[in-house]
């Protein structure tokens, strides 16, 4: 008997034990830090809600992101040139030698950024979500998992369109499958392939969001989780749309038959029409605010490569009409040509020179909105366009004349000089050369600047620092503006004409981007002293430098309509490029460089205006860690691993060269 | 009442050591002690054991005692082995030399005693006169240099406060997070232990792990258990093989005994690259900034390059030192143009010392031992400002209660502190300091630090009036200098092993063992960010602050019943049964502000100084895991000639998903003495046959097969961000992750040849799988999960083992001990999930790839972008390397090319010891063969300029080629037709262009260095090297002071020593790096390193001495 209690005991406690052990291993296993599905579950909240939301916030999906920013700017500034890289013009700044951004340290942030996101951070949401969803038993989803999985099939297909437009074949998801989650392989498609799915997919969803109502509860909730066009059905359909558009516009060159069809489709649908219509996150509505400045987002890649914001002669002279005020003087017996100003007082208020002029660039140190040219400047030619620039700054001065002046003071209130040398102290005669190469060495080794954005001591005209340091900004993946000149391209090319003619759309694009950049200026409450705050090195009359007033951006997209009345088709579609490129400028690389590669063949040259020392680069390479991780696929996609290979949209096989090339 | 027991019992072993008594009465014992070969054997010592009382032996070996009647002597002499004997009137006394022998008792797994002969598998013991061949080294590991074969350990570029990397037979894994570290156990306590190395933030720094906190002087021996075998009994946790520390304890019967130590020693930058100082900084000539001799002009002036955009033209490209040549500085003053330094690692760094104090009281009687050890370790290493302090308390004790039981406590705290230690940005070879020219020999360091200082404390180069005053070579030596002067990395480490056992005896038959420890450590990491100018705001501002406190807890518990029995004359069975239980936590607190504008008061480290309504960034993390196991342990021993063992043990660990956390893991081993059972010829004077099975564990990273979603928010909605990474789950999303399992099997064969066992050897040969290995394999893009994470792979492990142990030279006065130890094995990846043919390990440089391929060595380095050759079969350019478009470097393409692997085939150590009377006289050597290291110093020195070898091209007669510049700037080979200037800085690559003609473009050699070898997004094929070499780590000559003398001044023993340590390289590959400059320990961070920092050679002198 006592042996059946000692026995009863044990077992007992062994029991006791045994169970107390299992719980406490099934306690631990979960993360304390981590949240389930399980508890997601129980406490009644929406996997797919929280996934959608996820989906929106990824990086450089909507919203900048500094490592891709930063190569875009530097890189893709050398590709397609929406912002001077004055070192690369000039024979003080470097050596005129064939370069191309495949050799450079940063060719593997520059060509991969797209490829990993597409692959990875721009998918994983989706696919979790479609996950939930298909796992999901019909008669248990919502109106709002409905929603939510026809929005995401749409960002799925927006970022199917920039990955196929950088490397043309792509590792591509079949709409509703989830993918890697359920063991799948994506096959690799090509744009031929991708972008009639991609069009469907944004018709289909267009459809579902046509038919869509939703309870007042539900609006709520998703007004909630919406953050991109807080909860507005309406917007999103305008959104899809104009990524219908974009994408018939990119295909045009090939598939002109299916362009046509996308825009007898569109007639009378929602398209993004308004200024602020724009597809786009703030980097300060996704990141923590004590990091935005410095730390994450597109403001710290444009403050890195400040030295690559030097605005261009293009934008400002042939596109924009602000021309320079040019004199000549006669120096030791040759006559020398200058630049002393430019017409911009005059042209804004008149209409002469788009608002944008003041929105988007800062004058230089004298106040005058001159440019620089892409071509190379080797300080050959006495009168090249850039030397007038610079010696509108000391040619009137008296030190040409003076010999007791050894001193030369210019910029605002005179706070730049230069001490001349020995000789020049002692013979007049050498002065004008000397103060050149003086400036010239300034401008070519950034000492004007320092590198940095926003100073008042800039050479040449600059972007300005504050729309671009606007925190607001939203990331501008998709603009009304690029609507418009869609809109206005297809027109000229005769794919159709709708909600107007070519003419309208090019104008009304001008007007919406000059208020669009307006605004930017006028709605950034950022300061040093803000929080976030800007960087401590930038020159504080930039960053608070208003535009004096709005122009009259119809006066002068009349004028600029009349011009382009007057041109021949693809001189208008040239235009409309330009348009496109400026307005997204340092912004938006992507949009501009797809444009430029598949207009080559219809404009008959490339309608970017490349730096004649860089190599045109008509796609992206891909990581070569695909060898390793996907040895079936290197073998397909490797024959095309070419930058010098065009895109299937191009609708060329020969790649476009430059100068040097 | 419990609790007052408990105070008691506390309070007994505490006094253990005042509970001896002396015995009394004498007789005379004379005798004469020679060794086994008739050799008289003088300064011999004879004690009687439990007293004080000792005399020498005499030049004829003689020695006469008074003692008590019944005293047994304990006959001691160095390089033999000591005896006990009972004391008689008239002694012949032969001593044995020290050779391990058969009869050794070594510790195994679970801190079981067993004789060496019995175990049917290898254990390599190191004792603590080998450990201390080096000093006293800062982490215990450094012994381990060449000390077994199969064991390779190295320091890393972040120096001897740092963690130090070790691996026992070629532990591979799929996954850096799922370590391939033995597991460490103290005293019988797992510690907690993890791989360490530096990154670029401020905090990211290396301040090594708990076993740097271990005291050399305080371990008696470590054993390594390297085989499944070995170390079975640790189940889950012994895949890695295990690292058994057994601290000091008192010893019974010789009183009250006091050791004292000192050691100091000085530290030097040594094994530097080679750097040239004929050219300073600056660019080519050629640049139109510079005039014709290649000064950098200012208004036509000769000065010193500021700071120039895009990061380039401040490389040491600059012009030939003239020093009649005066240029301007940036301090206004003009120099001559000449070197400011020989060599400025000299300049960077000083002399580093480290005093060590050891002092142990140590006693015992039958009853009870104890012996307590305080050390202090003050150290200063060569980096500037920075400095280690380490505190060591160590108690170990036992008593007996009664016959049948008997209690053992062993408790060590440490309390360490370590001042700025390294991290990648210390000396950045990457991208501030070796890429533009901190290694110029114009710069003059001892003149920026003059400067540093503003009278306010702020940073003279960082106010934006002065920002491009310096070149940025210069600005990377202010940027150490700052951070090693003025900012502060604090890291404070408590840390407190602890263990409490007892031995109970049952019956004759039956005991019991219990034990229970604790490893409890806590680190504080608080990093102070001087505001470098109030000019400045956010993080650029450099004004941060950071505090930061990680605990780690582990505690453990043991039970086991032994039985021990004989069943005939001819068979005994021995084992155990029992249970084990564990529990790891980790939970760390802290917050950090990063930015001027964040803090309010200029340097004011405190999260007073907030702005209002600013909150710091909170960090929080907390983890736990538990571990429940049954063991059990059979041994047949038949006649002391056949062991036979079984062991097992089952493991239940919360890391694994519920449901499928119960695994178990078995072992069988055997072994034979030959000797016993065979007649063998004479010169065997012992063999031994063994042979072993067993499948042991990983457990793999905590939380690894979580499904768990990130949580934020964004505008009014809630974000769940699903992980990057697919867990291991199946089909229905259930967690599916398995241990990862070792199966091995090894045979052995030792063997004691010639009489004096001169001559051991014991030999391994061992095969392994590591299977159902962990790993995030990079799914193949458009999966839209970043890495597939599953336990699948198989690497099969294959190797050989040596270790000889010989006195070539023994005779009376003189004694050569040459030990040998060769360790030779291949990787084997047999399977990654079935279907994977590749996994990518790792990538650094943005330009190399560690590979697991099918078929292949694991660990095979790939360049991801490579060089090519023109390929067109029948042309005259056939297989000419390929120029880039520009003429500066070979054209590459992305295609993988394989460069070396990760895993050496050979390595080991050579450990020769000369004893000559009282002099002794150490050299270790080891060496490793066959892997490949990746050195950023080697290809960022080469773009910048800064190494000799990059003397080629820069003048004539070096090489240059001449050149021109055309109407349109263009570079021109040949003199100039125009009467310019003609630069003799030319390279013309030999090779073709891309259509296979001959290469003509003439580049300067600055454009050439920078685009050849500035590595990111590829990396110089001529710039990768072996990790192979042959160092003589350890020099040490000792002397121990004659018996006699060392009693006239009441010591015991005293011995001297001066040691040298990381002597020298006697053979490396690599030219300008060393195998050690690694980032860290991990696998991954271990096998590249992208610092500048040097490695040092220590010289020192220690007294050891016993009263």
């Amino acid at each position: 008997m006592k042996y059946i209690h000692l026995k009863s005991l044990f077992l007992l406690t062994l029991l006791i034990s045994s169970v107390g052990c299992k719980k406490t291993l099934e306690d631990l296993y979960q993360n304390p830090d981590g949240y389930s599905k399980d508890m997601a579950d129980k406490s009644g909240v929406s996997v797919i809600a929280g996934f959608f939301t996820s989906q929106l916030t990824q990086g450089f999906f909507l919203s900048g992101d500094y490592g891709s920013v930063y190569h875009q700017v530097r890189s893709g500034g050398r590709v397609t040139t929406s912002g001077i890289q004055i070192y690369n013009v000039m024979a003080e700044g470097g050596s005129y030698t064939l370069a191309d951004v495949e050799h450079d340290w940063g060719t593997g942030g520059f060509n991969e950024s797209i490829f990993n996101f597409v692959n990875t951070q721009w998918m994983t949401s989706v696919l979790w979500a479609q996950r939930e969803y298909n796992n999901t038993p019909q008669a248990k989803r919502t109106n709002l998992d409905s929603l939510y999985i026809t929005l995401l099939h749409a960002l799925k297909g927006y970022a199917y369109e920039r990955a196929t437009d950088m490397y043309d074949k792509v590792p591509y998801i079949e709409t509703g499958s989830a993918g890697g989650l359920d063991g799948l392989k994506a096959k690799y498609l090509g744009q031929s392939e991708i972008y009639p799915k991609i069009i469907n997919d944004f018709k289909v969803a267009e459809e579902a969001l046509t038919n869509l109502t939703l309870t007042s509860t539900q609006q709520a909730s998703f007004s909630q989780q919406d953050i991109l066009f807080g909860g507005s059905i309406l917007k999103w359909r305008k959104y899809i749309n104009s990524l219908r558009l974009r994408c018939a516009m990119n295909v045009s060159e090939v598939t002109p038959a299916l362009t046509k069809q996308v825009l007898t489709e569109l007639q009378g649908k929602p398209l993004m029409s308004d200024f602020n219509d724009v597809a786009g996150i703030a980097d300060i509505a996704v990141i923590a605010l004590n990091r935005i400045c410095n730390e994450l987002g597109i403001t710290r890649s444009f403050r890195e490569r400040g030295a690559d914001f030097t605005a261009g002669k293009k934008f400002l002279q042939d596109v924009m009409y602000c021309q320079p005020v040019e004199g000549s003087k006669v120096v030791n017996g040759k006559t020398l040509y200058y630049f002393s100003g430019d017409n911009s007082a005059t042209g804004l208020l008149n209409g002469t020179v788009d608002p944008r002029v003041s929105y988007i660039f800062s004058p230089d140190a004298n106040g005058r909105y001159l440019g620089v040219e892409t071509k190379w400047d080797g300080n050959k030619d006495e009168n090249s366009y850039l030397n007038k620039v610079l010696r509108g700054y000391y040619i009137n001065d008296p030190i040409l004349t003076d010999i007791t002046k050894t001193i030369f003071y210019y910029g605002v209130n005179n706070s730049l000089s230069i001490e001349l040398d020995a000789a020049s102290k002692a013979d007049l005669s050498k002065r004008e050369s000397f103060l050149l190469n003086a400036l010239r060495n300034r401008l070519a080794n950034s000492e004007d600047t320092d590198g940095n954005v926003g100073t008042e001591k800039n050479l040449v005209a600059a972007y300005n620092v504050r729309p671009e340091f606007n925190f607001a900004l939203k990331y501008p993946t998709i603009h009304a503006v690029e609507t418009e000149l869609s809109l206005a391209e297809a027109a000229v090319r005769g794919f159709g004409t709708l909600n107007g003619s070519a003419r309208e759309h090019y104008k009304n694009a001008i007007i919406l981007s000059c208020k669009y950049w307006y605004d930017l200026n006028n709605s950034n409450q950022y300061s040093k002293t803000t929080m976030p705050a800007m960087p401590g090195t930038m020159d504080d009359s930039r960053i608070n430098a208003k535009p004096a007033m709005e122009y009259n951006a119809s006066t002068f997209a009349e004028n600029a309509a009349q011009k382009f009345d007057a041109m021949s088709s693809q001189q208008q579609v040239q235009a409309i490029f330009n348009q496109l490129q400026l307005h997204y400028n340092m912004l938006n690389f992507e949009v501009p460089y797809t444009a430029a590669r598949r207009l080559i063949k219809y404009v008959g040259t490339n309608p970017a205006s490349m730096f004649d020392k860089y190599k045109w680069k008509e796609r992206m390479t891909y990581p070569s860690s695909v060898q390793a991780s996907d040895p079936e696929s290197w073998s397909i996609i490797s024959p095309s691993n070419n930058p010098d290979l065009p895109v299937w949209f191009t609708g060329r096989t020969t790649k476009w060269k430059n100068v040097l090339e | 009442m419990q609790s007052i027991k408990r105070c008691l019992l506390l309070f007994m072993l505490f006094c253990i050591g005042s509970m001896f008594a002396y015995g009394q009465g004498k007789m005379t014992v004379s005798g004469t002690i020679k060794d086994a070969t008739g050799n008289v054997l003088e300064g011999a010592t004879v004690g009687e054991k439990g007293t004080t009382n000792g005399v020498l032996t005499g030049k004829a070996g003689n020695f006469t005692i008074n003692v008590k009647p019944d005293a047994r002597l304990i006959i001691s002499y160095i390089g033999f082995v000591t005896q006990e004997l009972q004391a008689t009137s008239s002694m012949q006394i032969t001593l044995a030399a020290s050779v391990r022998t058969a009869d050794e008792v070594v510790v195994t797994a679970l801190g079981i005693k067993k004789q060496s002969k019995a175990l049917g598998y290898a254990v390599s013991k190191i004792d603590a006169d080998r450990i201390m061949i080096s000093g006293t080294p800062s982490n215990p590991l450094q012994a381990l240099y060449g000390a077994a074969p199969g064991v390779q350990v190295g320091a890393t570029a972040a120096g001897p406060t740092a963690g130090m990397k070790i691996n026992i037979r070629n532990a591979v894994s799929f996954d850096e997070n799922s370590s391939t570290r033995p597991l460490i156990v103290i005293d019988g306590v797992p510690i907690h232990d993890q791989n360490t190395k530096m990154g670029f933030a401020a905090t990211d720094r290396d301040n090594g792990t708990g076993i740097n906190d271990i005291n050399p002087d305080d371990i008696a021996s470590m054993e390594i258990l390297k085989g499944a075998k070995a170390s079975v009994l640790y189940g889950s946790e012994g895949a890695n093989g295990v690292l058994l520390i057994t601290t000091k304890s008192g010893t019974k019967g010789q009183g009250i005994g006091v050791a004292a130590s000192f050691t100091t020693s000085w530290d030097r930058a040594a094994f530097m690259p080679k750097l040239q100082n004929e050219y300073g900084s600056g660019s080519s000539p050629s640049n139109p900034k510079n005039d014709e001799d290649g000064f950098y002009l200012v208004n036509g002036k000769r000065t010193l390059a500021p700071t120039l955009g895009d990061g380039t033209g401040a490389q040491a490209f600059g012009p030939k030192f003239d020093p009649s040549v005066k240029v301007m500085w940036w301090d206004g003053v003009e120099r001559p143009w000449q070197a400011q330094t020989k060599n400025i690692y000299n300049d960077l760094y000083h002399t580093g010392h480290q005093n060590t104090s050891n002092v142990a009281v140590s006693g015992g009687n039958e009853q009870g031992q104890y012996r307590f050890s305080y050390t202090n370790l003050n150290m200063t290493p060569i980096r500037p400002g920075s400095n280690f302090n380490k505190n060591t308390f160590s108690l170990n004790s036992s008593y007996k209660i009664n016959n049948n039981i008997t209690l053992k406590y062993t408790g060590n705290f440490f309390i360490s502190k370590n001042v700025n230690a390294a991290n990648l940005s210390t000396m950045n070879g990457e991208g501030q300091q070796a890429e533009i020219g901190a290694f110029s020999a114009d710069i003059n360091v001892g003149l920026l630090k003059q400067h540093l200082l503003t009278p306010d404390g702020y940073n003279f180069f960082a106010s934006p009036s002065n920002r491009n005053l310096i070149s940025n070579g210069r600005k990377g030596v202010v940027g150490f200098l700052w951070d090693q002067y003025q900012n502060k990395s604090n890291f404070t480490r408590l840390h407190n092993i602890q263990s409490l056992s007892a031995d109970i005896k049952l019956t004759d038959i039956f005991s019991a063992t219990l034990m229970g420890g604790l490893d409890y450590s806590t680190e504080r990491n608080e990093y102070k960010g001087k505001l470098l100018d109030p000019q400045l705001l956010g993080p650029s501002s450099g004004f941060m602050y950071s505090d930061v406190t990680n605990i780690y807890k582990t505690t453990y518990g043991q039970g086991m019943l032994n039985f021990d029995t004989k069943i005939n004359n001819d068979f005994n069975l021995s084992g155990f049964v029992g249970g084990v239980v564990r529990k790891n936590s980790a939970e760390g607190k802290g917050a950090s502000v990063n930015g001027y504008g964040q803090l309010v008061i200029p340097n004011y480290f405190s999260f007073n100084n907030l702005p209002l309504g600013v909150q710091p960034q909170y960090q929080f993390t907390n983890g736990e895991d538990i571990l429940y196991s049954l063991i059990g342990s059979a041994q047949l021993a038949w006649k002391n000639q056949v062991y036979i063992e079984a062991q097992g043990r089952q493991d239940w660990s919360s890391i694994l998903p519920p449901g499928n956390n119960s695994y178990f893991y078995p072992g069988v081993s055997a072994s034979w003495i030959l000797s016993e059972s065979f007649k063998l010829p004479t010169v065997f004077n012992y063999a031994k046959l063994r042979a072993s099975w067993a499948n042991v564990g990983r457990p793999g990273p905590r939380y690894f097969s979580n499904v768990n979603y990130a949580t934020s928010q964004t505008g009014g909605g809630y974000v769940l961000t699903p992980p990057a990474d697919l867990p291991p789950m199946d089909a229905n999303g259930n967690p599916n992750l398995k241990p990862e399992r070792k199966r091995e099997f090894e045979l052995g064969a030792e063997t004691y040849l010639l009489e004096n066992r001169r001559i051991g050897v014991d030999f391994s040969f061992y095969r392994s799988h590591i299977y159902d290995q962990i790993m995030a394999v990079a799914a193949p893009p458009g999966m839209g999960v970043k890495n597939v994470r599953m336990n699948a792979g198989d690497v099969m492990s294959t190797g050989w083992e040596l270790a000889i142990k010989t006195k070539p030279v023994l005779t009376k006065d003189f004694q050569w001990d040459l030990t040998l130890n060769f360790a030779h094995g291949k990787t084997i990846v047999e399977k990654l999930d079935g279907k994977l043919q590749s996994l990518t390990l790792w990538t650094a440089f943005g330009a190399v790839n560690s590979v697991a391929n099918v078929g292949q060595e694991y660990g095979q380095l790939y360049l991801t972008k490579s060089t090519y050759t023109y390929d067109k079969p029948g042309d005259a350019n056939n297989g000419q390397k390929v120029v880039n478009a520009a003429g500066s470097a070979y054209d590459y393409k992305s295609t993988a090319k394989l460069i070396g692997k990760t895993i050496p085939d050979i390595s080991g150590g050579i450990l020769n010891s000369f004893t000559y009377k009282n002099f002794r006289l150490i050299a270790n050597i080891d060496y490793q063969f066959g892997a490949t290291f990746l050195s950023g110093t080697e290809t960022y020195m080469m773009a910048a300029g800064a190494l000799n070898e990059t003397l080629k091209y820069r003048d004539a007669a070096h090489g240059g080629v001449a050149y021109y510049l055309d109407a349109n700037s263009k570079k021109v080979a040949g003199n100039n037709p125009n009467g310019g200037p003609t630069f003799h800085d030319g390279v013309i690559l030999p090779g073709v262009d891309v259509d296979g003609k001959p290469n003509t473009k003439v580049v300067s050699a600055d454009n050439y260095y920078y685009d050849s070898y500035f590595s990111n997004g590829f990396f110089p094929e001529d710039r990768i090297f072996k990790s192979d070499y042959i160092a003589l780590r350890n020099v040490a000559l000792d002397y121990t002071l004659s018996k006699r003398i060392a009693q006239k001044i009441r010591m015991s023993n005293l011995v001297v020593s001066v040691f040298a340590n990381n002597v020298a390289y006697l053979y490396k590959a690599a030219p300008n790096s060393i195998p050690e400059s690694t980032n860290g320990t991990g696998w991954g961070v271990g096998s590249y390193g992208t610092t500048a920092l040097p490695a040092q050679r220590s010289i020192g002198i220690s007294i050891k001495t016993k009263f």
